[in-house]
């Protein structure tokens, strides 16, 4: 049988512990009204400049999954970088190999589409756009803030 | 002439129905009025639904909470209040089919008559000093465990009518949980009726006026409500359902609307025992000692008491895990059952001075 | 009852479509209560990674390789980095060796968080602690997100250092995480691992003797909970664990219940190791440049993970890729040591899931 002590501290200690946490906010954010903000060095989408990139390919060599390729844009000089998102596994390998700082990392990771082909990003799509434009419905960007015993979600520009 | 004699009819009620009844109609009402109101409201049908509504929204909300989650959410403009319908309403357009092999009359029965043997053992619980639907002649206690001890019949029969090997298995298991659960409660229980001499469910809860019986049978009070949770299979003895190999027992087989109304079971069993637990040990529909008689309907207090019962018992699903059906069995046959004893050693012994205590 | 008494042994699938056994399949004999054999059935998430490896170059290698076992990815990575480093003698300055400890360590409070929530699943609660530590988890991994640019798959490792140094503001993040969390270790230890039905599930479980332990080849926290007393940070003294001061977690009774506070002392050891190792964290380089072609040559490396100690043996062949790669993974021999425990102690089908979950192996880093 039980002693005393044992059921204080096994049976209704639980009880109480989990019961407090009834009284802390939610851990939950209301995606899409609610976003995280990403650290500047997330990798998410990639962008290219077509101004600085000088068609070296470094990026296609350095890429594990081999899902960049060059190819010609109407108008501009040389070759440029076409990813193709549904074999990149964000490593950030190109980005970082860029020397002339042509390719950048950006915080977008709402990539979906609908057919397999969407999915290759050719050089001149490929450039930045605000968070709101891939999803329409932000209304706030997170970030998580640590007040006392408690985690709060406060809002950041 | 015939207008007026029926103005005169409905001019009875107590409401003013103002949809043209045949007399008759209008006289059975007039007549039975408080009856078909138990019957349909309190205790009866509806409050029965409206429970099952609650407890189950009450669960997910917050459990969600001490999970640190939100529950539901969108459906119903309030917090998500009408999940349950929207998940019945699921239910009822999905396919119900029969295992091949099974016994259909039987398979499909259960689910009819599994909800409500709970919903009968309601009936016998007072909500006031005149507001019991079935007084059973001064036996309310007996008939009240004598209905409740189908249930393992009933599961038995599911199991074994799905033609499969584990429900088979499940069955006989949430049956051994039930018997092993049901002795500590009918134990209990008696120590309260050495305690108050009488079955009957209305004069034990007018003898608990000055003290209610959780005080004297303390332990009773204890093991009364561990069983309570084994015999409707609450966590942490809900081992029929997420056990035998991670399918849910004898409940496998059930697909579409026979699945809602056995989860339905649980809830109306809990409500069930929560009902008897209140009327034994904590005073019924009386209020406190303390504020004296008359502050308010019986009805407020039983359900007051009831919520708070049930949120008990709720939460601790969040808080434990389940045990294993060996250390579930062990636990009612080698301690819940001495502890009965104990508690009707004690009462036997020491009736005159909580008798005392009682006046 | 008739069916109890017929003692048939009935095979049972433990198969990839259930709800508590991860994308593994074991086939347990039993006759209904007792198991007496629980067979693994390797196979299904095997991808090849040894072989993909040598199509790669060595900091291209880093991606795949991770992919082992990606909830601790940080051990796992540096695994095969200080291979490659053993290989062509590579010495790492002193400030990439702390920052490789402070992620390695961050990943190692990922992975006992999510295992001690899956074992609180696997035993049957409502997923209180389940989602506690996911939510707890978060701040770990937004911590690693700022260091390296990703939650969950760093490739942060490479050969000669690391990718990037720690920017402002990390320290006092990583401060103020460290408090919080302490303080959460509480709530865990106060409902959990003293929680009454816990422990009748849990206590006398399993129960692994350590000379069992040593002679079946057990890793990680299933050896140091039956008392074994053997760490790899202290064996190797590798990176920086040999300047910082922490402690080997072990336990005596070789029950899951002792694997579980072994885990639980380890986090809380880990927390140690990244305040001090933030506090003396030395200036300097964070990597070295290597050439893209290495010598020839071979390289061993034994590092620990979260799930015990991962082995890994490179053979250069002088190109830019390597020539084998072989992979000694803890999951596997944690594998084995389950399928020989109901010869050794009586196991009950409700105990497998305890059980299993209490050795904690990730399935894709046995099947590689």
């Amino acid at each position: 049988m039980l002693k005393p002590s044992e059921i204080k501290q096994g049976v209704l200690k639980p009880y109480t512990v989990v019961f407090k946490h009834v009284f802390r906010r939610p851990h939950t954010l209301m995606y899409p009204y609610e976003r995280l903000k990403f650290s500047p060095r997330y990798r998410g989408f990639i962008t290219v400049d077509l101004e600085k990139c000088n068609g070296c390919g470094m990026c296609a060599r350095a890429c594990p999954n081999k899902c960049i390729e060059l190819v010609e844009v109407p108008g501009m000089k040389h070759k440029y970088p076409k990813i193709d998102y549904g074999y990149c596994c964000f490593c950030g390998l190109c980005t970082d190999s860029c020397f002339r700082g042509a390719l950048k990392r950006t915080e977008i990771v709402e990539l979906s589409a609908y057919r397999r082909e969407d999915l290759v990003v050719r050089p001149e799509d490929a450039q930045p756009r605000p968070v709101e434009s891939v999803l329409p419905m932000l209304k706030r960007f997170i970030t998580v803030e640590i007040v006392g015993d408690n985690v709060r979600y406060k809002e950041v520009r | 002439m015939l207008i007026d004699e029926r103005c005169i009819v409905m001019a009875e009620l107590p409401i003013p129905i103002p949809i043209p009844l045949p007399e008759w109609v209008v006289e059975f009402i007039a007549l039975n009025w408080e009856t078909l109101l138990k019957i349909i409201i309190i205790p009866g049908l509806a409050f029965i639904l409206l429970f099952e509504l609650v407890a189950v929204w009450f669960e997910r909300k917050f459990l969600a909470d001490a999970m640190l989650r939100i529950g539901p959410l969108y459906c119903g403009r309030v917090a998500g209040w009408l999940q349950l319908i929207a998940d019945a309403l699921k239910l009822t357009v999905k396919e119900l089919f029969a295992p091949k092999g099974a016994h259909k009359v039987l398979f499909y029965a259960v689910p009819v008559f599994a909800p409500t043997i709970p919903a009968l053992a309601v009936v016998l619980i007072p909500f006031g000093p005149d507001w019991i639907l079935f007084r059973a002649g001064g036996a309310g206690l007996l008939l009240f465990f004598a209905l409740t001890s189908l249930i393992p019949v009933l599961t038995i029969l599911a199991g074994w009518a799905s033609n499969n090997k584990y429900t088979i298995i499940g069955a006989l298991r949430s049956a051994y949980l039930y018997i092993a659960a049901e002795m500590p409660l009918f134990i209990a229980a008696a120590g309260v009726v050495i305690l108050a001499g009488t079955f009957d469910l209305v004069e034990i809860v007018e003898l608990q006026s000055k003290m209610w019986f959780a005080i004297p049978q303390f332990i009773g009070f204890i093991t009364f409500f561990i069983a309570m949770l084994g015999a409707s299979e609450r966590v942490p003895f809900d081992i029929p359902v997420a056990e035998q190999e991670l399918v849910l027992g004898w409940r496998t087989e059930y697909t579409g609307i026979a699945f809602g109304l056995l989860m339905t079971v649980e809830y109306a069993c809990l409500l069930a025992w929560s009902l008897l637990f209140i009327t034994l040990y904590l005073g019924g529909y009386q209020g406190p000692p303390i504020l004296g008689p008359g502050t308010a309907s019986g009805i407020f207090w039983m359900l007051v008491k009831l919520g708070i019962v049930v949120a008990i018992a709720i939460f601790l699903r969040v808080v434990f895990p389940r045990y294993r059906i060996d250390q579930a069995l062990r636990l009612g046959w080698r301690y819940l059952i001495p502890l009965a004893l104990l508690n009707i050693f004690l009462t036997l012994a020491m009736k005159p001075y909580m008798l005392a205590l009682l006046k | 009852m008739v069916v109890s008494e017929a003692k048939e042994i009935m095979r049972i699938s433990w198969g990839p479509q259930h709800p508590m056994s991860g994308q593994f399949r074991f086939i347990l004999e039993t006759d209904g209560e007792n198991v007496y054999e629980i067979i693994p059935d390797f196979g299904f998430t095997h991808r090849g990674i040894e072989k993909i490896l040598e199509y790669r170059t060595f900091v291209q290698g880093i991606v795949p390789f991770e992919r082992l076992a990606m909830v601790d990815a940080a051990n796992v990575g540096l695994a095969y980095v200080r291979a490659i480093e053993d290989a062509a003698g590579i010495e790492v300055p002193k400030r990439a060796q702390y920052i490789r400890t402070i992620l390695c360590e961050i990943s190692r409070i990922n992975s006992h968080l999510y295992a001690i929530g899956l074992a609180a699943e696997a035993a049957g609660g409502y997923p209180a602690i389940f989602l506690w530590t996911t939510a707890d988890r978060e701040l770990f991994l937004d911590l690693a997100e700022m260091l390296t640019g990703a939650r969950w798959s760093y490739a942060f490792f490479i050969p000669g250092g690391v990718r990037a140094d720690i920017p402002e503001g990390f320290k006092e993040r990583a401060l103020k995480v460290l408090s919080y969390f302490e303080k959460r270790l509480i709530a865990y230890r106060d409902s959990w691992l003293e929680n009454e039905i816990w422990l009748t599930r849990s206590r006398g479980v399993g129960r692994l003797s350590a000379e069992d332990a040593i002679k079946l080849g057990a890793a990680g926290p299933s050896l140091r909970g039956s008392g074994v007393e053997l760490d790899m940070r202290k064996e190797e003294k590798y990176e920086a664990y040999e300047e910082l001061n922490f402690k080997v977690a072990v336990q005596k009774e070789g029950d899951c219940q002792a694997r579980f506070m072994v885990r639980f002392l380890e986090m809380i050891e880990s927390t140690k190791i990244i305040r001090q190792a933030l506090e003396n964290l030395p200036p300097g380089p964070f990597k070295k440049p290597v050439p893209p072609k290495l010598p020839k040559g071979e390289g061993f490396a034994r590092v620990e993970t979260a799930r015990g100690e991962m082995d890994v043996h490179v053979i250069l062949d002088g190109s830019d890729k390597p020539y084998r790669v072989k992979v000694c993974a803890p999951s596997f021999r944690n594998l084995y040591v389950i399928s020989k425990l109901p010869k050794l102690t009586k196991i009950l089908v409700a105990d497998v899931p305890v059980v299993i979950w209490s050795f904690d192996p990730w399935y894709l880093d046995a099947d590689r």
